[in-house]
């Protein structure tokens, strides 16, 4: 059984940033170097497009998707959890002289918050 | 071309001298902090849509009242705020910090309470003596809503009507579309800081071109000089405004982001910003709100001019507002001590109905999330700075004249206080 969908396979290497949560996405990125970030953002920048036709296209109607779509989906948001080390921060993977990331904490339970 | 009004010159009476370090150090000082300011003045604890419905409740612990607050909607939807504590050998009647319940009870002798506040239910009722309960309900908190904000008041007569509060400065805010921005982030830090230095470190754009000189820097206008002030200042009784000019080529200066209007205009510069460029490219369509033929409130941008990004709006005291045509930030800097702040950042955003608008979102929540780390980054080091007394005094430009309102607003209010407690103590 893989990760994402067999479409995808191509970016099966990549799947350790299959992470559901904002906190995990963020750990994953500060504890990795700038690059391993960069060549995840390298492979993922050219599929974008097709990765979110194929989210939307297997959008089941309760608003849920099968596990290995939803696992792109995640992978996905990652790509975004790197960008500001990539735009921004490069060749650092963390906020240049910022707060503790760690002490910084998303409520991932707040009721307004996406489901995904 | 002539200089533009000195914002210090528009409010003499704020003075213009160096600003004193003590407020910010004092424990003395903080005390009265509690005591005049916020023991009495309207307080936002969240928004409408995190209780939509008859039984949900929040509670928020108001460390710098003393007080924990229940906030719940009663069975008539009405919104109703009171102490958490029983009224018979105390103990609290809610205990996780949200949900849905038909009844509050007390899980020391199992007194319970209806949505309202009211005591509904006494085990062993007749043995209490001459009771009566319609006079053992929860001790109520003084709450009403402006533009979908709840807030609270620990002053159960307060001077001021919530609406009296709000109104000489945001007046007109009503037909910015709050309640279209349901896709809220937040995130918190207690942080070892005044609440001052904090809410101040937010509060001018002095700071931008070097603390967010590697990331959000480029998104403001700069001026001929390579500064970047702000377009405008308001400085009211209680509150402050500041209104922020941005460079519409990059993908903060894009209100339509992600809507369909969003399809004819995807020519940004993004240089550096190849994720930015990709997530404004597939949210095209992501959000089913339409923002192009939308009109925000004359009162935002009230200087009408061409490159607005956003105002910064303080509520005073703790509540920070940030208006944008698409989205809005709203920070509380909440004491919990004389050098110990709880910071809660939240953003809101329409919600995203396609991959490509979440993708987007994640983007822009991802880089706030950064750049609020760089803010808080210098926070614990100016407390430290100011704590070793080695400065007794501070010096502000024109363009930090917010830093000085409050200060200036903060003092006021104390010295109010203590010359009413002193008028009431010479009168017994």
């Amino acid at each position: 059984m893989t990760m994402l969908p067999e479409e995808f396979a191509r970016l099966e290497p990549w799947s350790d940033w299959c992470l559901a949560t904002e906190t995990q996405r963020n750990l994953r990125r500060v504890s990795l170097g700038f690059d391993e970030i960069n060549a995840f953002a390298d492979a993922m920048l050219p599929d974008v497009e097709r990765i979110c036709q194929w989210i939307d296209a297997h959008k089941a109607e309760d608003g849920s998707y099968d596990p290995q779509t939803l696992n792109l989906f995640y992978m996905l948001l990652s790509l975004a959890e790197v960008a500001p080390a990539i735009e921004s921060y490069d060749p650092e993977v963390e906020v240049v002289n910022g707060y503790d990331t760690k002490l910084f904490v998303p409520n991932e339970t707040h009721k307004l918050r996406p489901a995904i | 071309m002539t200089q533009p009004a000195r914002l210090h010159d528009r409010y003499p009476e704020l003075g213009n001298g160096t600003i004193a370090v003590g407020p910010y150090i004092d424990p003395a000082y903080y005390e009265l902090e509690k005591k005049y300011i916020f023991k009495r003045t309207w307080l936002q604890v969240g928004r409408v849509e995190e209780i939509p419905k008859v039984g949900d409740f929040m509670v928020r612990d108001i460390k710098v009242c003393d007080s924990s607050i229940v906030i719940a909607r009663d069975r008539k939807k009405n919104i109703h705020a009171f102490h958490n504590v029983c009224s018979h050998r105390l103990n609290k009647i809610a205990y996780e910090p949200t949900g849905n319940t038909r009844k509050f009870m007390c899980r020391f002798h199992g007194w319970a309470y209806d949505l309202d506040g009211s005591l509904s239910g006494v085990p062993d009722e007749k043995s209490f003596t001459d009771f009566d309960k319609k006079c053992y309900g929860l001790t109520p908190v003084s709450v009403d809503t402006w533009n979908g904000f709840i807030f609270i008041n620990l002053d159960q007569n307060p001077a001021q009507s919530l609406k009296e509060f709000m109104e000489p400065m945001f007046a007109g805010f009503e037909t910015y579309p709050f309640e279209k921005f349901t896709a809220c982030y937040e995130w918190n830090a207690v942080v070892g800081c005044n609440w001052k230095v904090a809410m101040d470190a937010f509060q001018e754009t002095y700071h931008v071109g070097y603390v967010h000189g590697r990331s959000i820097a480029y998104a403001l206008l700069k001026d001929e000089d390579g500064n970047q002030h702000p377009i405008d200042g308001l400085c009211g009784t209680h509150h402050r405004r500041l209104s922020i000019a941005g460079d519409p080529d990059t993908v903060y200066g894009n209100p339509q982001a992600a809507t369909q209007a969003a399809e004819k205009d995807v020519g940004v510069n993004q240089t550096g910003h190849r994720i930015a460029a990709k997530a404004l490219k597939v949210a095209q369509g992501g959000t089913r709100l339409d923002f192009s033929d939308m009109r925000l409130p004359e009162a935002l941008n009230w200087t009408k001019h061409p490159t607005w990004a956003f105002d910064i709006n303080v509520v005073f005291p703790d509540f920070y507002l940030s208006c944008r045509p698409n989205y809005f930030q709203a920070y509380n800097f909440r004491p919990l001590a004389h050098d110990k702040t709880l910071f809660e950042a939240r953003v809101y955003y329409p919600e995203m109905s396609t991959a490509g608008g979440r993708f987007y979102q994640e983007y822009m929540k991802t880089a706030l999330r950064d750049v609020l780390l760089e803010d808080l980054s210098t926070l614990e080091t100016t407390q430290q700075a100011a704590e070793t007394g080695a400065k007794s005094e501070m010096v502000l430009q024109d363009f930090e004249l917010m830093v000085r309102h409050q200060a200036v607003v903060v003092d006021r209010m104390i010295e109010e206080g203590l010359r009413r407690d002193g008028q009431l103590k010479a009168a017994e």
